[in-house]
């Protein structure tokens, strides 16, 4: 036996990784395969019928479902506009650390985690306080005799829900950005100065397609898990930012019908994969990513 | 480098003696859970205070194992999940749907000493009661309506319709709760029960509903956020809890709690004991005695502005207290108020959908 494990590489690499492999089969694979067979099933009050259907692929499709489609594209739209705010705050940020930090970077990058060290939940809460009506942003701006009453349109809407999102994924953006970003050999940047080169040219034309994979891996980093978020809609999207999630919790929970949830829950997973994968085609095609930069 | 390697094994030391001490604590944590208290209470938020069934700790000297809930549907999931609690708190009319899959044991009312003394049109709900077996005992009971900005609003005609007023766009708030959504909306057309299999009548709510929504600045998913909004002046009138008006009231915010024509909203609670149960029974019974006991049901009617199911509870609060809660004659606003009797489960199903639908923009 444990010359056998001196002798076959293949057995010990198995054996390395066989953890990694048990984890994600009992936390993912299996679940994964009760989730899309639950969605073959239907429930009836609190009875699960097991016999296999398609009713609730239908169901979303058909003209009864339309809520459910328009509840994914709503998420679709609001997960990808707080990945495009995330990335437009985040470049900046991880350009400066990459570029212009000399020492201390380490000290840099932990600063930019530093929000995650406390809870989600009272992340989104601090944003309630900040945008609230009696909120920080509100008191102030009357306080300073800007406005006279309390703008409501900060809350309670989608774009509360996107810059929420955004700021709880931020950090997520920064560190591949500045993986990238730092890979940068500075004597590129020196050539295209030196031939011509103004410092918005260079940016486009060398610093962003080098830092592509970065920023690519930073917008699904965030698009694809807020894509799945519900509680952001809940605590500040109001009547008009209820996404996706929203939906499938209910079904699970209070409309007793986890099949159909389990369905929507499939289909989301799949348009956010069919949506990833399209983009990756185009960036691919548009040569801005290659698999070695 | 070498300081730093050395940190580095410190903390890895460090990181994994924490894991070992956790796995430790969770081991010896777990069989004195099990050991537990002899009495295991699924409750909803609030209702974990010693103050509502202080009979109970002065006969067996400590309190039960309480787990508490803000969400019905969570709760039923939890024991769908294999949670074993002994006693269980419900809405009266999502009780019948379960009774019938054999989850409760009926109560041998004769072991409750204060059984006597609880309101007969509570005590005999369809819900409640069933082939002549108490499954549900009725403790807490309350009335729900609009509670509005005196100051910020002029309310011409106390009525649910207020809440359909377009006058006050952007400043309502209503329930997220199915059945308080259902029942506003009826209460505004004048439908008496929308809790039957009737389309014409669904159409109808569907439809008010439908309207109300342009007019929210949210469905409010917890009390505390209402009051917030409200104390703010965010919101100027809304669907709420008694306990929300109260708590208003208390910070000293100009608010009335409406009497609308059409009537006040009316709810009740079973309590439920659970057919697999791990923990002692007469602990059970002794537990229900002293939720309904007389004195239990002051603290609460004081403290919480509910209603309590005992007839003698009202005994000795003040009479103030009581005109605001409605609570001078508990019989005659019970009977009076809005109250869902019953709520067959295909039609519990097309609400929910519906209210969900709605909610999320549909």
């Amino acid at each position: 036996m444990i010359g056998l494990w001196h002798r076959s590489p293949a057995l010990r690499g198995w054996a390395l990784i066989a953890p990694t492999l048990i984890i994600l089969m009992v936390m993912l694979v299996i679940p994964l395969g009760m989730l899309v067979a639950q969605s073959f099933w239907t429930q009836s009050g609190l009875t699960i019928n097991r016999t296999p259907g398609l009713q609730n692929y239908a169901l979303l499709l058909a003209p009864e479902g339309a809520i459910y489609r328009t509840l994914l594209v709503k998420s679709l739209w609001i997960s990808f506009a707080s990945a495009m705010v995330v990335l437009l705050f985040a470049f900046p940020v991880a350009y400066f650390i990459a570029f212009h930090v000399k020492r201390s970077r380490l000290t840099w990058i932990l600063l930019v985690t530093v929000p995650f060290w406390i809870s989600y939940l009272l992340r989104i809460f601090s944003w309630k306080i900040v945008l609230g009506f009696g909120g920080a942003l509100n008191s102030g701006l009357i306080t300073m005799s800007l406005i006279d009453a309390p703008i409501e349109a900060l809350m309670y809407n989608q774009a509360a829900v996107i810059l929420t999102l955004a700021h709880s994924w931020s950090a997520f953006a920064v560190l591949p950005i500045y993986v990238s970003l730092q890979k940068i050999n500075p004597q590129v940047l020196e050539a295209a100065f030196d031939l011509g080169d103004s410092a918005l040219q260079r940016l486009r034309r060398v610093i962003l397609p080098l830092a592509m994979p970065g920023l690519l891996a930073a917008f699904l980093l965030v698009f694809v898990p807020t894509m799945g978020d519900y509680i952001t809609p809940s605590l500040v999207g109001g009547t008009d930012g209820v996404m996706v999630g929203n939906a499938i919790a209910t079904l699970f929970g209070k409309q007793n019908d986890a099949p159909l949830g389990a369905a929507l829950a499939v289909a989301t997973m799949a348009a956010v994969a069919a949506l990833v994968g399209l983009i990756l085609v185009a960036a691919r095609a548009s040569g801005l990513w290659r698999s070695r930069s | 480098m070498n300081t730093n390697r050395m940190n580095r094994r410190q903390l890895l030391a460090r990181a994994s003696a924490l894991g070992l001490v956790s796995v430790g604590a969770g081991g010896l944590l777990r069989p004195a859970q099990a050991q537990g208290t002899g009495l295991t209470v699924m409750d909803w938020t609030g209702y974990e205070v010693p103050e509502l069934f202080q009979p109970y700790i002065e006969k067996h000297g400590a309190a039960p194992d309480i787990t508490i809930f803000s969400d019905l549907e969570e709760a039923w999931q939890k024991i769908a999940g294999g949670f074993r609690p002994d006693i269980m708190h419900a809405d009266h009319w999502q009780i019948p749907a379960r009774r019938d899959t054999g989850m409760f044991e009926p109560w041998d009312t004769s072991r409750l000493s204060n059984f006597a003394d609880l309101m007969p049109d509570l005590v005999n709900l369809p819900t409640l009661q069933h082939e002549g077996k108490q499954y549900g005992i009725p403790a807490d009971w309350g009335i729900n309506s609009i509670c509005y900005r005196t100051d910020l609003i002029t309310v011409e005609e106390e009525s649910w319709n207020t809440l359909w007023d377009p006058a006050f766009s952007g400043k309502i708030a209503q329930t997220g709760q199915m059945d308080n959504m259902v029942g506003s909306a009826a209460l505004a057309l004048g439908i008496e029960n929308p809790f039957v299999n009737d389309p014409e009548i669904m159409k109808a709510i569907e439809a008010k509903m439908t309207e109300q929504r342009a007019l929210l600045r949210f469905y409010w998913t917890d009390p505390t956020q209402l009051s917030q909004a409200m104390a703010t002046g965010e919101v100027a009138i809304a669907f709420a809890w008694p306990s929300v008006y109260k708590e208003l009231k208390a910070q000293g915010v100009p608010v009335k709690y409406m009497r609308p024509k059409e009537g006040v909203m009316g709810w009740a609670q079973g309590m439920l004991l659970m057919k697999d149960r791990d923990g002692d029974t007469q602990k059970a019974y002794d537990f229900m005695d002293a939720w309904i006991a007389a004195s239990t049901g002051r603290w609460l009617i004081e403290n919480y502005g509910y209603g309590h199911a005992n007839v003698k509870a009202v005994d000795g609060v003040a009479p103030e207290i009581l005109a605001d809660l409605m609570l001078e004659d508990p019989t005659k606003t019970l009977q009076s108020s809005f109250f869902i009797r019953d709520m067959p489960q295909d039609v519990q199903t097309v609400y929910v959908a519906m209210v969900e639908r709605i909610k999320a923009g549909g």
